[in-house]
């Protein structure tokens, strides 16, 4: 086949009918889109809103520039720019920053955590600054790693090196069990998001939806911990269910069930 | 949060791959930052919860990322054969023409983002055809000289629906060739053409992700190891389902009398 023909028709192809995602009944509860792609990339969206957003990137050229563009937003290898020191001589934006901040956290919406920034530390007036930190004590290691490869301080846990440590297959059991998860961008919080994944396709009989979330998944806790996860080698979504089995008898085995 | 080391470098790591000029970059960084704090937090404020709020958070400002760009480098429909080329040449067109980013930077930044050769040619070819493409002030006179009206402020809507009925009529006007293949000027008549069409989506009954992954693929010309990357699977799984979707559309045109015995290169539609 020409590969002009190919490449015409499968661009025509691709495009199938739907009403916006906001408008459907699945999405209920949702304000933007924001929101929508937001927890898609958390994996927390249902299997039937995952195919209807699916539909819909597909569709969007605008809407999959803004999905891969959160994507990577969220990769490990950073190209560090000039944040902090765009942040040093814009002073006064800065300062218009910090003003904001001080009203966040004054009134924070929900689950917005105040700044754990060193910015931060340096700069908030003392009533300010203990509001900072009541909450910060609470908040759990993983609840505070986002992105650990990029911050100043050298990381504690470099990706290349790290063994699975025993607490985190016990989270992973905990949640595969039933327990809440707590997602966080971290290798913690990404493990934890494949065990709910784990117990979504089981739920789910391996539907592909499912398949496909686990398996993303999979290849994200398998950047986190190379060695340990190995042996799983995501393939085609037939596979996930295989490879699920083979995933749940290792952490029995580490957590010593 | 939002002053979180970590968040802010997931900000320049999203201007960063945006923008291949580190100062248009840090601009870009800057904008999303403003856009996050506008209104006393606004946007933020509009959090339900759904998710991370970092994740929340990096989704508005992926949006304010792409508001700045129009905001500041305008938006000139791209020309029609630049939409026939596809998402990936449109892409292309705007970060080379309008917002001046330098093509060999472009060529090392997105190289491998691409398919092999695509950055390279798409540039080759744009600054062929758009000889002043990329001058000083482009984007407010020269688009002019070029016949391009400015799109509606919309976010990019009209551009997504034109570039959709343009590649409908596009497939029409293969189908009509491989219906009649003897004389590509006598049309068989667009229901005909129509009716093929939809006997094709019928029968190759495409989901919901396979859908998604020739858009990937056929619309915004990603590599199979970025689209691996970003459904979060193995390259070589990627070629395997584009590799079985081909032999499925083959398949259907045979079976519907409608081989495509062309050679590359010898079919040309452009308008």
């Amino acid at each position: 086949m020409n590969p002009e023909t190919e490449k015409s028709l499968f661009r025509a192809l691709r495009y199938q009918d739907q009403p916006s995602l906001l408008s459907r009944p699945e999405f209920e509860g949702f304000a933007t889109t924001d929101e929508i792609l937001a927890a898609h990339a958390d994996g927390r969206l249902t299997s039937a809103q995952q195919e209807w957003l699916t539909v819909a990137l597909a569709n969007s050229n605008i809407l999959r520039q803004q999905w891969v563009a959160l994507l990577e937003s969220r990769e490990t290898v950073a190209a560090r720019q000039g944040v902090w020191r765009r942040f040093a001589m814009a002073g006064a934006a800065a300062s218009v920053l910090l003003a904001g901040v001080l009203v966040f956290v004054n009134d924070p919406p929900q689950e917005f955590s105040p700044p754990a920034s060193p910015m931060a530390e340096s700069h908030p007036a003392p009533q300010a600054r203990a509001q900072v930190d009541a909450p910060m004590r609470k908040q759990s290691s993983a609840d505070q790693s986002f992105a650990f490869e990029d911050r100043a301080e050298p990381p504690q846990r470099p990706a290349a090196a790290l063994a699975m440590p025993v607490p985190d297959w016990n989270g992973f059991m905990a949640v595969y069990a039933g327990d809440q998860a707590h997602l966080s961008d971290s290798p913690e919080g990404r493990f934890q998001a494949l065990a709910l994944s784990l117990r979504h396709l089981q739920q789910e009989d391996c539907s592909v939806a499912a398949a496909q979330t686990f398996l993303q998944r999979l290849t994200l806790s398998r950047q986190d911990y190379p060695a340990p996860l190995s042996p799983l080698e995501p393939g085609l979504t037939a596979d996930a269910c295989a490879l699920g089995e083979q995933l749940i008898q290792m952490a029995r085995q580490a957590v010593g069930q | 949060m939002i002053l979180d080391p970590a968040f802010l470098a997931g900000l320049d790591r999203m201007a960063a791959k945006r923008f291949v000029q580190p100062a248009l970059a840090e601009e870009a960084a800057a904008a999303m930052l403003d856009a996050l704090s506008e209104a006393d937090w606004q946007r933020l404020r509009a959090f339900g919860g759904k998710s991370a709020p970092a994740t929340y958070a990096y989704a508005v400002a992926g949006r304010a990322m792409e508001d700045f760009a129009r905001r500041r480098f305008g938006r000139p429909r791209p020309p029609q054969w630049l939409q026939e080329k596809g998402q990936a040449w449109v892409r292309l067109w705007r970060m080379l023409c309008l917002e001046r980013q330098w093509p060999e930077t472009l060529m090392q930044a997105l190289g491998k983002e691409f398919v092999d050769g695509l950055v390279r040619e798409a540039i080759a070819v744009i600054k062929q055809r758009i000889p002043r493409c990329g001058e000083p002030g482009f984007s407010e006179c020269c688009v002019t000289e070029l016949g391009l009206e400015q799109l509606p402020d919309d976010a990019g809507d009209s551009v997504d629906q034109a570039l959709a009925r343009t590649q409908h009529q596009h497939a029409l006007a293969v189908l009509g060739r491989l219906l009649n293949p003897a004389d590509a000027t006598v049309g068989s008549g667009p229901s005909d053409e129509e009716d093929v069409l939809n006997e094709l989506i019928r029968r190759l009954a495409l989901t919901a992700d396979d859908r998604l992954l020739l858009s990937l693929s056929y619309e915004d010309g990603l590599s199979s190891r970025k689209i691996a990357t970003l459904l979060g699977t193995s390259a070589a799984t990627v070629q395997r389902r584009l590799a079985g979707l081909h032999h499925q559309l083959e398949q259907a045109l045979r079976v519907m009398g409608l081989a495509d015995t062309t050679a590359a290169g010898e079919v040309n539609l452009e308008s």
